[in-house]
């Protein structure tokens, strides 16, 4: 880890020192040491601050919307897919970027790590294991049962290769199998009771866009949501509005939802978005024949269309 | 001290909610929000939300509007009196910020009617932080586990039962009214000693001392730029803060009918300060960052006379990206030196 | 819900064939219900699938979607992406608990008079015997 950590900083830093690029974003040390956070950086000096990032990270793909370019930027597979969404959506052009790419072993979500647990000083992966350390000393947790939940749908650990640096250490996590179930389990109810239960999920909502501006494929300058007139949305938080929401929301980004998650780990209130979103990508896949609708295409899945698509409609 | 078992509190709660508006903390899936009593109750985890919307709920409708200027106007759904709001379990902290609220609402030339009314026969239970979190920080700004301001019943917490000690004339009005379910005896002194000995992780990176008049200076301060590049510009934290007061007036027009709401706002977003002509006075996330914390930091100070953060570190939780009171108070300390 | 209960359909029609056949099962007097308020659009892909919502928001209680027959677009391939879309929207609502059978989509050419008569009979019917839309909808 170190050892990728130290490559990453050189990495950063011969970018600036060539000319290559005039920004950089990646994670510095947060607040809390054990947790990262986004950081800009202008000058190789600060190269010395880049964290890989072992829990909370942040995805950092959106911030390249308003850098200075040429822009660097560190991915780990899944913010490779949120820098190749905003090239294919035309936001970033991919000669202006200068893409560092690391393994990732998964990253650890802090808030799955039990309460009793709490006064962290700092965490530490041993091999299949985190050790979390307290006042009281150190606790061993399996690694699998602290990851944030993209880490669970994972496309791959392995540094993505579409990169100006490739760095793998060789641990990233294998790709997790994919798996619909909870959609399933959704399809499943009965109709009164799935739409109470997101009238449920919702009635939670406080519509603090959270999850739009955590979104790489949320990338509009204007959201159609914030202007005044045409008014989609209103500021009401009330039940027929927030339906409205969730459904613009989650279909604006149907077909090009590249799975990270970040909305739903931006979410302060807990809802489960991907489960939404999910729902649009598995049907993308089996209505239209797309294998993996998450992985970024030149032409998008709602952008074209094929002569002999399913006919439901006569 | 009269004290329940930890037990028979949900019948306590079912019996006040015939003449009170409970609002308390409950479970909603993988998160535990306030929210008005529906049968459960969670004493245990500090809200993701803070309890200003029992008083200031995040969407009410002010009228509802029907006829043209040709037949005449008529307006509803006026407010009137409900049940009083009755707080349960709030923190210390939380107990706190209402007081900082009603120096906004209450006080000065204009008191708000609704806020008022809500507000005027409300009890508050507060409940003695055993165990603050990793994020809490109200120390910094004079509260503690133990801190009773804004409170009217002040309730101590050990393994088994829960201490009620009344502090208001309403306080000891709710306890009066629930002496069925209340036993009489006993101090619980060593949940007292603990709540006085009690560490917050936080205190010694927070100051705040001098922050106020040190920002005086501080308006074009290249540190506004640092902290804000990383701001992804949602309200997670205006919302879920609990000293927050902004709002916005709106109407819902549908034909010859509709209503008009009031609803919380956000400086945080890009349309809070857009004008009918189209000009911004806070273009862009900079500024925004910028008067949210000086609105925190030195305008409340100076209008409202005390610091309008009670380090709950609700917006420490709610932050995806970390900009959040705690940071902000650190850098700016860095950048002030 | 009154007897005389009629539901509320909007209908979102393209210019050129779905609004032409409603023409046309107009001035040939063929009678179909008053329940549906059209609403002329350049093409079934000009429908955002945002505009179903806000129809069952404002208080429709069933919504047509119509366009051009797969092929016969005026503008040759608007309405192949309104079908894409409409396929993964419609079940979206399903998913989130609407009753998909409050939301058809038809193709009608300008031609179609019939067709457009008997698709709003049949709508109506359904609907009818739904009876009111409750989810999605405002009070106001």
């Amino acid at each position: 880890m170190n050892d990728l950590r130290e490559q990453l900083k050189e990495a950063v830093a011969s970018a600036f020192s060539q000319g290559r690029v005039r920004s950089f974003v990646c994670l510095e040390r947060g607040f809390y040491p054990f947790a990262t956070m986004p950081a800009i950086l202008h000058s190789g000096s600060d190269a010395d601050r880049v964290e890989i990032g072992l829990a909370d990270a942040p995805l950092l793909a959106k911030y390249l919307l308003d850098m200075p370019k040429p822009a660097g930027i560190v991915v780990r597979s899944c913010d490779a897919l949120g820098v190749s969404r905003l090239i294919r959506d035309r936001r970033v052009k991919r000669e202006d970027l200068y893409i560092i790419s690391i393994s990732c072993p998964g990253v650890v979500d802090t808030a799955k790590i039990p309460m009793s647990m709490h006064r962290i000083t700092a965490l530490e992966k041993a091999g299949d294991a985190l050790i979390v350390h307290t006042a009281l000393g150190p606790t061993e947790l399996p690694w699998s049962s602290v990851l944030l939940d993209r880490c669970l749908a994972c496309v791959s650990g392995a540094a993505s290769t579409d990169a100006d640096v490739v760095l793998d250490d060789g641990r990233g996590k294998p790709p997790a199998p994919v798996d619909y179930s909870e959609i399933d389990e959704v399809e499943h109810m009965a109709p009164d009771e799935r739409y109470a239960m997101w009238e449920k999920e919702f009635a939670k909502c406080i519509r603090c866009f959270a999850c739009r501006n955590a979104c790489p494929a949320c990338s509009c300058r204007k959201c159609s949501l914030d202007l005044p007139e045409p008014e989609w949305l209103s500021r009401a938080v009330i039940l027929p509005e927030q339906f409205m929401f969730h459904f613009t929301r989650a279909y604006h980004v149907a077909g090009r939802c590249v799975g990270c998650g970040e909305c739903e780990r931006a979410c302060p209130v807990g809802l489960p978005l991907m489960k939404l979103n999910r729902k649009f990508t598995r049907d993308i896949e089996t209505l239209f024949g797309v294998d993996d609708a998450r992985i970024p295409r030149d032409v998008e899945v709602l952008g074209t269309f094929l002569p002999d698509d399913p006919e439901e409609f006569c | 001290m009269l004290h329940i078992s930890k037990h028979n509190l949900l019948s306590l709660l079912t019996h006040a909610s015939s003449s009170w508006q409970v609002f308390c903390p409950s479970k909603q899936g993988s998160t535990v929000n306030f929210g008005w009593f529906e049968g459960t109750v969670d004493t245990v985890a500090i809200p993701v939300n803070s309890c200003k919307g029992a008083f200031l709920p995040q969407t009410e409708e002010l009228f509802t509007y029907r006829g043209t200027p040709e037949t005449g106007l008529s307006l509803t759904g006026g407010f009137d009196g409900q049940k009083p709001v009755l707080i349960f379990f709030a923190r210390p902290c939380d107990a706190r910020a209402l007081t900082l609220l009603d120096r906004v609402f209450l006080e000065g030339e204009y008191a708000d009617d609704r806020y008022r009314s809500r507000r005027a026969r409300s009890v508050v239970v507060t409940v003695g932080c055993k165990s603050p979190l990793d994020t809490c920080f109200c120390t910094a700004f004079g509260i503690g586990p133990d801190s009773k301001a804004g409170s009217d019943v002040f309730v101590y917490e050990d393994e088994t039962s829960l201490y009620f000690e009344p502090l208001t004339e309403g306080g000891a009005g709710f306890v009066a009214a629930h002496l069925a379910y209340l036993a009489e005896g006993g101090t619980p002194v060593s949940v007292m000693e603990e709540l006085r000995r009690a560490e917050l992780p936080l205190a010694g990176r927070i100051w705040v001392e001098g922050m106020a008049e040190m920002l005086d200076s501080m308006f074009d301060h290249p540190v506004w730029e640092k902290m804000s590049a990383r701001c992804r510009g949602c309200g997670a934290c205006t919302y879920l803060c609990p000293t927050c007061y902004c709002f916005s007036v709106f109407d819902a027009p549908r034909g010859t009918h509709g209503k008009r709401y009031r609803s919380w706002d956000s400086c945080q977003f890009s349309d809070f300060m857009l004008m009918a002509g189209g000009h911004n006075p806070r273009p862009t996330r900079k500024e925004r960052v910028r008067q949210r914390f000086m609105h925190k930091f030195n305008y409340g100070v100076k209008r409202q006379g005390d610091y309008l953060c009670v380090g709950c570190g609700r917006c420490i939780r709610a932050c995806s990206v970390g900009l959040h009171a705690a940071s902000a108070l650190f850098d700016l300390k860095e950048a002030g030196r | 819900m009154s007897l005389d209960w009629q539901p509320k359909i909007v209908g979102f029609t393209c210019n050129w064939c779905s609004y032409a056949g409603a023409d046309l099962a107009g001035t040939s007097r063929m009678s179909y219900p008053a329940s549906v308020r059209i609403i002329r659009v350049p093409c079934s892909g000009r429908i955002n699938p945002v505009f179903v919502i806000r129809a069952f928001q404002r208080g429709a209680d069933g919504v047509l979607v119509a366009g051009c027959h797969p092929g016969d677009c005026h503008y040759s391939t608007g309405n192949m992406y309104a079908r894409r879309r409409f396929l993964i929207a419609r079940r979206f609502m399903e998913y989130l608990g609407m009753d998909p059978a409050r939301l058809e989509i038809h193709w009608i050419s300008a031609s179609e008079g019939q067709k457009f008569q008997e698709v709003i009979k049949n709508m109506t019917d359904r609907i009818h015997a739904m009876g009111p839309n409750r989810k999605m909808r405002e009070i106001l």
